[in-house]
């Protein structure tokens, strides 16, 4: 689940950003983007936030409903006027990524 | 991967919805058919009346929900758009009316211009369809083994109903019969083993993988299945028509086929992450139980219980299974999707009702179980079980459906955002 960060802006905190994705949620498993190790890399620019983040799966279903989530998300936090989310596909996504949390929620 | 990769590549919700609700209608036909006359299931299969389920279940059900999966399935597997998913409508309106002409001929006692004329409607569907996806196929970069098992599939499916057709014609046309020669066994392999075995096993692949999150899978044993299946139909069809001397080749490359259909679902299983397997999915592999029992019976020289495995029990219990699923995530991607972010959105498991998961499950696979002791034993008694709770069955997966469709939904279950997170 170990994100990149870059900030340039102090004003943008990570962890205020880190917390509008937890409320993003994959809606087949109700796990948020952030414990299922889904987002790869924050870039906090300015005014600009750039998302680097994967699905499960490719040709997931929930791709444009989860990407459009996440926009949503960091465009109504304060001073935020950009947004770039780019789905990647490499590395894969792997089950290795989520918290130790999400993977016990799934074992029920 | 069952609504669109991408948004731009999603078709109408309409488009897979009615074959998808037309099917599961007809299975509940269908089984009530069974409730109601339960002799049909100890008798020769070859009679009018038996023809008449067989076909409900097959091109009714089996076949209109494989063609709703299929269009949505597809061009997502193919990241890329569907040729022109409006053709779709124009299928439904050739096959499912095609279907009930076929059903209704031999429901009436074969007559021939039923059968000719909803053959000829399903056939001009099913070519219709097919040119859709090949056009969809040559326009994507990427193929894999589960896409191309769908388009062999659409093909086999296709293959399926120009033989039914000659075979129907045969009455008419005494001539086909030197031409055709025995071609029932050939029909439904094609229709079984290609069409719907094919579609489950590469759908299914994809499918269950995604829904108990198994990673890193090997496709090799799916392509495999599809040599087998594909040497399997060829030895048929050179034995129908050549009538070359090839025992039981057809037979043992089946049982290769379903043997691998299994080892590939144990593969799966073993690495999933999901370690509690849903309904549905539990569902969905009750099937390849069937498949063994098909197995054992086709060992035991009754084919006829073998077919009765294989479509009451493997192809049914699969499509149920995972037809619960699809139109789950498909109606939460209508009716919710849209909304998320803006408040509270129920989760794609909120659609669902676990008692109706349940009862469709044990009323399915009961039924099929109790259809495959009943014809293997002749009993009465197990036929009338078998219908009772197939229908129960049945009527539960089609309420169901129902269900997830029309219900106002809310958000029940508690999510497990922000508490998740912490150390991978």
């Amino acid at each position: 689940m170990t994100i990149a960060v870059t900030a340039v802006n102090p004003a943008q905190t990570e962890e205020r950003v880190v917390a509008a994705l937890a409320e993003v949620l994959d809606p087949e498993l109700g796990i948020d983007v952030v414990a299922l190790g889904l987002v790869y890399e924050l870039h906090l620019v300015g005014d600009a936030i750039t998302v680097q983040m994967t699905l499960t799966t490719p040709g997931c279903p929930l791709h444009d409903t989860i990407e459009r989530d996440v926009r949503g998300r960091l465009e109504r936090l304060d001073g935020v006027r950009y947004v770039d989310v780019q789905i990647v596909w490499d590395p894969p996504w792997h089950p290795a990524r989520m918290s130790l949390a999400a993977r016990d929620h799934l074992r029920l | 991967v069952i609504a669109g990769a991408r948004g731009d590549n999603a078709i109408p919700y309409g488009i897979p919805m009615r074959f998808l609700m037309a099917g599961s209608t007809a299975l509940a036909i269908a089984w009530t058919t069974l409730a109601l006359r339960p002799e049909l299931l100890t008798g020769h299969l070859g009679v009018p009346a038996a023809l008449a389920v067989t076909h409900l279940l097959t091109l009714a059900f089996a076949t209109l929900i494989l063609l709703g999966a299929m269009h949505q399935l597809v061009p997502v597997l193919l990241v890329t758009k569907l040729h022109a998913p409006r053709l779709g409508d124009v299928t439904f309106a050739l096959v499912a009316p095609g279907a009930a002409a076929i059903v209704l001929g031999f429901a009436l006692g074969y007559r021939v211009p039923l059968l000719a004329g909803g053959g000829a409607a399903v056939l001009a569907g099913l070519l219709l369809f097919d040119y859709n996806l090949v056009r969809t196929f040559l326009a994507a970069r990427r193929r894999d083994a589960v896409s191309v098992a769908m388009l062999c599939s659409a093909l086999y499916l296709t293959l399926t109903a120009l033989l039914g057709l000659l075979i129907a014609l045969r009455v008419v046309f005494p001539a086909l019969v030197g031409v055709l020669g025995y071609a029932t066994p050939l029909h439904l392999g094609l229709g079984l083993m290609g069409a719907f075995g094919v579609a489950i096993a590469g759908a299914g692949h994809r499918l269950l993988s995604m829904f108990v999150l198994s990673h890193g899978v090997s496709r090799a044993r799916l392509a495999w299945l599809q040599w087998a299946v594909g040497a399997a139909l060829a030895a048929l069809a050179l034995q129908t028509f050549l009538g070359w001397p090839l025992g039981p080749l057809a037979a043992l490359l089946a049982v290769a086929a379903a043997v691998l259909f299994v080892l590939d679902a144990v593969a799966i299983l073993r690495v999933r992450l999901r370690r509690r397997i849903e309904v549905p999915i539990a569902t969905y592999l009750a099937g390849p139980v069937f498949l063994a029992a098909a197995v054992v019976a086709t060992l035991a020289g009754r084919p006829d219980v073998a077919v009765m495995a294989v479509l009451l029990g493997f192809v049914t219990l699969a499509i149920a299974g995972m037809l619960v699923k699809i139109t789950g995530f498909l109606t939460w991607q209508h009716r919710f999707a849209a909304r998320v972010g803006s408040g509270t959105v129920p989760l794609v498991k909120d659609l669902m009702r676990p008692m109706l998961e349940r009862v469709t499950a044990a009323g399915l696979g009961i039924g099929a179980a109790a259809a495959c002791a009943a014809a293997a034993w002749s009993s009465t008694p197990l036929a009338g079980v078998a219908g009772i709770a197939g229908a129960i069955g049945a009527w539960a997966l089609a309420l169901h459906l129902a269900w997830i469709v029309v219900a106002p939904h809310t958000a029940s279950t508690p999510v497990a955002a922000g508490p998740l997170g912490g150390p991978p």
